[in-house]
């Protein structure tokens, strides 16, 4: 057995006293990717941004590594060594992409790490070490999504989670940002990935949990999930 | 005297407005920008500066010029102050930009009765000046007009260096435009807005000194200028830094030669007027889109 690096406990959450998720239990072991998939508007960011502190929990606990994390702010969860790459990307966008990754860096004060790191992260985009100096607002969509995972990449992190990065792309950079996740996979990253199309998650997640108005209605391995293909069609319409 | 010194002279004096004015908006800008924090105590930050230096060398006896050193350490100081009594329990609340307003205007009131109470309501002479000056044909170019200059233009440099290539001006500029996007990269907004009415703190401080040396130092000091000084920043879009600055000058500029054309007492209603004609043409001010606040 490999050690849970995320550990949710019958999480309940929403907004005001509107209950949003409601009892949500799982684990997430060391060096495995989890997918969550489900409809839209039935939970899957709410259930991120509660894990980094956006969203309290109304009941049950979130740990990391044996830590608590219920009731911490968000800094305090980033500072732990969460990683959220959030839907629409969240990007600083009157910042240059150079500062911009500069900011994912700024829990990381030691300038040979983050300058190995910059390296790296633009080893994997070209793209955003060509326009640097640019403003971040002047991206396209696609460029957009490569900075907010670059910006993730640019600090040490015990868990990345990731929602939607096919989100409003094309097929082709929907394909790009997959082989960038691919390559985090097998540089035993710790992953939670959130889609609400399951055609991605499937062939890349090592466990699968399917939401469904704020519960966990299904969960298994990714190959199961083929053969339940009834799974599908009552949640996802097919 | 010539159409040429008369433009000179109203240059010499806008310039000088226009220094003082940019050192006390950008201040005010910065809290708005960064934090949406409408900080009706600026003014209070002012005259505090200006006491501070009143202080430091008229009543313990420092040479001139420390006037300046402890306007910035008691700015500093008041800055730490204004966060813990206003700011510090209001960040995230729902209602932040109208309890802030409340409550700094509560600072304002207890500030004003704590400078008359230890410095009576009297003016006192600022002695952050210098005397004499240089003539440029017929027109007086003081020197306390170029000391004011130089020590606007420091600040403006200082201001722009930290924004732009520290690592805390990062994240001070990282929040403004998205708290919950620096909350993500392990920023606490609770840091960035202490910092950031440091500076606002110490800008304003400095500030007071500056604009007391052209007239007095009263305990009102502070409301006049902040009344300008927030009509500079509703007319440049509330929180746009560089347009802050441009438009401190052209005010300023605009108000010396309503000055030297009419009388002072002509120059706060017309530039009252203008404010309001360019608030009609643009609602959110020359540089500022609506809702987006940039440093
Ligand atoms: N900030 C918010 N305030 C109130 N309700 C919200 C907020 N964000 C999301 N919701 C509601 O919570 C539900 C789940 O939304 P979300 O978690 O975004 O779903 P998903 O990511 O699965 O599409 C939706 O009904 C949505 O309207
Ligand atoms: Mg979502």
């Amino acid at each position: 057995m490999r050690d849970d690096v995320l550990k949710l406990d019958g999480l309940s959450a929403g907004y005001g006293k509107v209950l949003v998720l409601r009892d949500i239990s799982f684990r997430v072991s060391e060096g495995s990717v989890v997918g969550i998939i489900g409809p839209n508007g039935h939970g899957k960011t709410t259930l991120l941004n509660t894990i980094c502190g956006f969203v309290s929990a109304s009941s049950g606990t979130i740990e990391l590594d044996g830590g608590h994390l219920t009731g911490l702010a968000p800094h305090q969860v980033a500072a732990r060594g969460v990683v959220h790459i959030p839907q629409g990307d969240l990007i600083f966008p009157d910042l240059s992409i150079y500062e911009n990754l500069l900011m994912g860096a700024y829990l990381e004060p030691d300038g040979a790490v983050q300058a190995r790191r910059l390296a790296s992260v633009f080893a994997m985009f070209p793209k955003l070490e060509e326009r640097q100096a640019q403003m971040a607002s002047t991206l396209s969509g696609g460029e957009r999504r490569m900075l907010g995972i670059g910006r993730g990449l640019m600090r040490e992190s015990r868990i990345m989670l990731i929602d939607e990065p096919s989100l409003g792309l094309a097929p082709i950079v929907v394909e790009q940002i997959y082989d960038t996740l691919k390559e985090l996979k097998s540089q035993g990253r710790t992953i939670v990935l959130v889609e609400e199309n399951p055609s991605r998650v499937v062939d890349f997640a090592d466990e699968i949990f399917l939401i469904d108005n704020g519960e966990i209605v299904w969960s298994g391995q990714a190959s199961e999930m083929e053969e339940n293909e009834n799974i599908l069609e009552t949640y996802l319409g097919g | 005297m010539t159409v040429l010194d008369s433009v000179l002279q109203i240059l010499v004096s806008g310039i000088t407005l226009g220094g003082m004015y940019a050192v006390s908006a950008i201040g005010l800008a910065l809290l708005w920008g960064v934090m949406g924090m409408l900080n009706m105590a600026h003014g209070s930050l002012i005259a505090i500066g200006a006491y501070a230096s009143v202080f430091a060398v008229g009543y313990l006896g420092g040479t001139w010029y420390l006037g300046l050193p402890a306007a910035m350490i008691v700015g500093c100081l008041a800055g730490v102050l204004l966060y813990f009594a206003t700011a510090r329990w209001m960040v995230g609340s729902g209602q932040f930009e109208m309890n802030i307003i409340i409550a700094t205007v509560g600072v304002a009131i207890v500030v004003k009765s704590l400078l008359i109470i230890g410095f009576t309501g009297y003016p006192q002479r600022q002695p952050f000046a210098l005397e004499g000056g240089i003539y440029l044909g017929n027109v007086l170019v003081p020197y306390q007009t170029m000391l004011i200059v130089c020590v606007a233009i420091i600040l403006m440099m200082a201001l722009s260096w930290l924004l732009k290539a520290t690592r805390m001006g990062r994240a001070i500029r990282a929040t403004a435009q998205s708290q919950k996007a620096a909350a993500l990269m392990g920023i606490p907004a609770e840091r960035i807005y202490l910092q950031v009415m440091v500076i606002a703190g110490v800008l304003a401080a400095i500030s007071g000194v500056l604009i007391s040396s052209t007239a007095n130092t009263s305990p009102s000091l502070g409301e006049v200028t902040m009344l300008k000084v927030f009509i500079i920043c509703v007319v440049a879009g509330l929180g746009n830094i560089p347009g802050t600055i441009l438009i401190s000058f052209a005010l300023a500029v605009l108000e010396a030669a309503i000055q030297y054309a009419l009388s002072a007492k002509w120059a706060f209603p017309l530039l009252l007027g203008i404010a309001v004609m360019i608030l009609i043409w643009r609602p959110y001010g020359l540089f500022g889109a609506a809702r987006i606040r940039k440093v």
